[in-house]
């Protein structure tokens, strides 16, 4: 049996190659920043691989059972092959057992194969469109190598097999090296092990951005290097499936952006290549092969043009649909605030918001006690050190457009009637910084955080309730790291919570018509709050017609992110793809739970469906006791 | 002298006229921004008053590399010892009018009459022409109703630059902390050239009154795209009294008058 060192040769030999080029690979990653990583991470890469991975990809059950019998046939030969011939153990047995790993493998390449004939278009093409071949070039080989019963073997056949294994191999080993598809495997692995969220694998939707040290003028990214580590090897893990680009609006719109595009372009930037060889669909008006980058070249507008970091509206809807968990939305904001805070270039209105936020702490340019005018003749009560109170009511920067107004007084109304004792912040409400996070003016958010800490810190009160999920968000999740702890409540929450209590007593809707919701991203995607809407809208009587994407998947209005005031061009609007959705779904009434999504909706032109907040439509069906 | 003119901008401390945040001044900050396309390297920023000013990091966060202060007290400025300090520069750039103190304006002209020489203002957009004859400053400046006037001056000149000059400004925090404010000299007290106004209550306009419009917000934006004739009455017929009563229903209709 001559074959049988020729594979332990073949096995040495791949390993070797696998590892010389593993390290080539890991020297670009370790351009990056540092990053704090726990190395037992890599012990819990099977359960998150198969746990939170495989949930993720699991949504697509023909890809899911195809790159099981793939990747599983592949891991399982190769592991065995490693036992029974890399340690020269050469047993029969474990012999029948690759096999049968090599016909699972055959059997998942040509679901494969099938499915590259006819590609979504969402997928990469290239050196992509090979893998079908050298796969099976892999496992046919191996399997001819392996199963032929020596006196069949003649030496034509064994080494045309083993050169179909070499080649198989070779798709295998050098992908890491040179930046192939197969580099995804190894990639992939290690970036379960070491991923820059690793709460999510907890279970936590971890999606507060981290602050930047701004003492220590960490600026933002400006050139692929002041990524950390673990993000530059988090874009190699990307296996160009698309599903960002699927799910992104402002792609949809025609906006120059397209999430997989944006991490191919930075995985370009980390090892120093062109765009020339991407096989997918470019951004929208942007020419494929104009643009390149090094790792410590500036990544704008050599590599990513600005535009396409202004498209987007930070939605994560990119993220939710990541199979590889890639985070999308923490490299844009990073790159976006080194040109805010070392370039100053933001399109749009954008600088003079962010100039009205650092002059007045409003993004309107207004005079602070003007944001509570609309309660002037609703008697509400004003916050005042040493008097406790138990609901903090935090309006936002909505408070100052006539439309919100009216949703505010409907959940003023709504809090009256549930007697909940609650008080508003009046011109000691700043904003809370949100928008000029997202745009990337970590100074600005920073300050206005801290000074807010410190105004809170002057009350009493139990939790604070707010009618924008933005706000929501920033005082929830991004203020801990800035020493501030609240107890934050979405007011449909808070509203579900009264009902539930039996402290509202709301009559049904009257008017039946149909009716459906829409998440807004930063309740919903950003802090998983699907349910507590719909409940408010079960318990008055509406039956919801859900819009084919909801829930987590929902569309965004195009309002988050500052997206309305970079206000990057496309071929359509977002909010009017959204306004199509609801249509769609036929209903006639599109309840609401944010300004932004509120601004939006009701800016589509031409008639459409009346959009209302939940909150306004408690309001109306408010029984007033007799 | 080579073929790029030397400029130097005079700012001044500007605050938010809502809530008196410091800020850089606006026009100012444009007039800044204008100096530094024109002369590159050699353009440099003043600032007359105190080196702890709090909107002077705005002009280093706008572009300045560093900000100059000649250390003086408020309103104590003696106009020479300012014109000493710039009187080699080609081109002098100020705003056209302060956001604090009096506000009035006439810095620009004390200070071309101090260096005698001749001040524009209103200035839109500032070209130079090099020719054998010298250098030539082309001035575009704004005047009211969208009309526009070309100046054409040597240097030295003052040129105050309006608010509107299309200068874009660059916001950034880096350079915000890493710029440097320097003291240079010090510019003897002088007496107040604060012109000795009287002040007085402005005087009420009478204040047209208008029926509110009683739209939502969707109405608003459709009425936008859609053309639609405004509603009215042309009341012809009837007595004066007759009439008088149309205006009347009017204005208590939309709750203008309150009897
Ligand atoms: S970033 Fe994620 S979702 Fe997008 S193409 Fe890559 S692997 Fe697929
Ligand atoms: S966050 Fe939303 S808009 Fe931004 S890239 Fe992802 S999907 Fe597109």
């Amino acid at each position: 049996m001559a074959v049988a060192p020729a594979i332990t040769v073949l096995f040495w030999l791949s390993t070797a190659t696998l590892m010389i080029g593993l390290a080539r690979r890991a020297r670009l990653w370790r351009a990056g920043q540092r990053a704090p990583v726990e190395w037992a991470g890599l012990l819990a890469v099977p359960k998150r691989y198969f746990v939170d991975l495989h949930h993720v990809v699991a949504r697509e059950p023909y890809i899911a059972n195809t790159h099981v019998a793939v990747a599983g046939g592949a891991v399982a030969a190769i592991l065995l092959v490693a036992l029974n011939y890399g340690l020269a153990i050469y047993s029969p047995i474990l012999d029948v057992a690759i096999v049968l790993a090599a016909l699972v493998m055959v059997a998942g390449v040509f679901f494969v194969w099938q499915r590259r004939r006819h590609p979504p278009k969402r997928l990469s093409r290239g050196a992509w469109d090979r893998l079908p071949y050298t796969l099976a070039l892999f496992a046919v080989g191996l399997l001819v190598v392996i199963a032929t019963p020596a006196q069949y073997l003649s030496a034509a056949i064994a080494s045309v097999a083993l050169f179909f294994l070499l080649a198989g191999s070779a798709e295998l080993v050098l992908g890491i090296g040179f930046g192939a598809p197969m580099k995804h495997a190894v990639a992939g692995l290690l970036h379960l092990a070491f991923h820059p969220r690793p709460e999510r694998f907890s279970g936590v939707r971890s999606t507060a951005l981290k602050p930047l040290e701004l003492e220590k003028m960490e600026l933002g990214v400006d050139a692929p290097a002041d990524f950390r580590w673990n993000q530059l090897l988090s874009f190699d893990a990307c296996v160009q499936c698309g599903k960002c680009e699927q799910s992104c609006p402002a792609f949809a719109a025609g906006q120059p952006l397209n999430p997989k595009k944006l991490i191919q372009d930075l995985v370009c930037g980390l090892s120093g290549t062109s765009d020339a060889n991407y096989a997918g669909r470019p951004y929208p008006g942007i020419a494929i092969g104009a643009h390149s980058g090094a790792l410590d070249n500036p990544i704008v507008p050599q590599l990513i043009e600005p535009a396409t970091l202004w498209s987007c509206t930070t939605c994560r809807a990119c993220v939710e649909e990541c199979p590889m968990l890639i985070e999308h939305v923490d490299a844009i904001v990073g790159m976006r605030r080194s040109l805010n805070l070392t370039r100053g270039e933001i399109p749009g209105t954008a600088p003079e918001i962010l100039a009205n936020l650092r002059e007045t702490d409003t993004q309107g340019g207004y005079p602070k006690p003007a944001r509570y005018n609309w309660s002037i003749d609703l008697d509400v009560p004003q916050a005042v050190p040493g008097k406790p109170f138990d609901v903090l009511l935090y309006a936002g920067e909505g408070a100052f457009d006539m439309r919100y107004q009216r949703t505010l007084r409907a959940l003023v109304r709504i809090l009256k009637a549930a007697k909940v004792d609650f008080a508003v912040l009046g011109g000691e409400e700043r904003d809370t910084g949100d928008t000029a996070r997202r745009l990337g003016d970590e100074a600005t958010f920073q300050r206005l955080a801290k000074e807010n800490i410190s105004t809170f810190a002057t009350l009493k009160f139990s939790r604070i309730v707010t009618a924008d999920p933005h706000v929501l968000h920033s005082l929830r999740n991004e203020y801990p790291a800035l020493g501030g702890h609240y107890v934050v409540v979405h007011h449909t929450a808070l509203i579900a919570e009264l009902m539930e209590q039996g402290r509202l007593s709301t009559a049904t809707l009257t008017n039946g018509k149909p009716l459906t919701y829409h998440d807004p991203c930063y309740l919903g995607r950003y802090n998983g709050e699907f349910e507590a809407p719909r409940a408010v809208l079960r318990k008055l009587g509406a039956t919801l017609r859900e819009m084919e994407r909801s829930g987590p998947r929902a569309r965004c209005c195009g309002g988050g992110g500052g997206a309305p005031l970079t206000d990057i061009a496309g071929i359509q609007r977002i909010p009017d793809m959204r306004m199509a959705d609801v249509r769609e779904a036929g209903a006639e009434i599109v309840a609401v739970a944010c300004p932004q999504c509120t601004a939006m909706l009701e800016g589509v032109a031409g008639s459409h469906a009346e959009v209302l907040d939940i909150a306004e439509l408690v309001a109306s069906a408010l029984e007033v006791p007799a | 002298m080579g073929d790029v003119p030397s400029v130097a901008a005079l700012v001044s401390a500007g605050r938010h006229p809502l809530t008196g945040v410091p800020r850089a001044c606006r026009g100012d900050a444009v007039a800044m921004a204008l100096g530094r396309a024109l002369a590159g390297e050699k353009f440099a920023l003043f600032h007359i008053g105190s080196v702890d000013e709090p909107s002077l990091r705005d002009y280093l966060a706008y572009g300045a590399d560093k900000v100059e202060v000649i250390p003086a007290n408020k309103g104590d400025v003696d106009i020479n010892a300012v014109a000493d300090v710039v009187k080699n520069f080609d081109i002098v750039l100020t705003g056209t009018r302060a956001e604090v103190a009096a506000g009035s304006g006439m810095f620009p002209y004390m200070l071309a009459h101090a260096m005698a020489c001749p001040v524009v203002t209103n200035a839109l957009d500032i070209r130079v022409d090099q020719s054998d004859t010298g250098t030539n400053v082309v001035i575009s400046q704004f005047l009211p109703k969208g009309q526009r006037r070309s100046i054409a001056s040597a240097t030295p000149l003052v040129i105050a630059v309006h608010p509107f000059a299309a200068a874009t400004l660059k916001y950034a925090h880096s350079r915000r902390v890493s710029g440097t404010i320097n003291v240079i000299g010090s510019v003897s007290a002088a007496p107040a050239r604060q012109p000795s106004w009287a002040v007085e209550a402005a005087p009420r306009r009478p204040v047209r009154l208008k029926a509110a419009e009683k739209q939502a917000g969707h109405a608003r934006l459709l009425s936008a795209i859609v053309s639609e004739a405004k509603g009215g009455v042309v009341a012809f017929e009837g007595t004066t009294v007759d009439k008088a009563q149309v205006v009347l229903n009017y204005l208590r209709e939309h709750r203008l008058v309150d009897f």
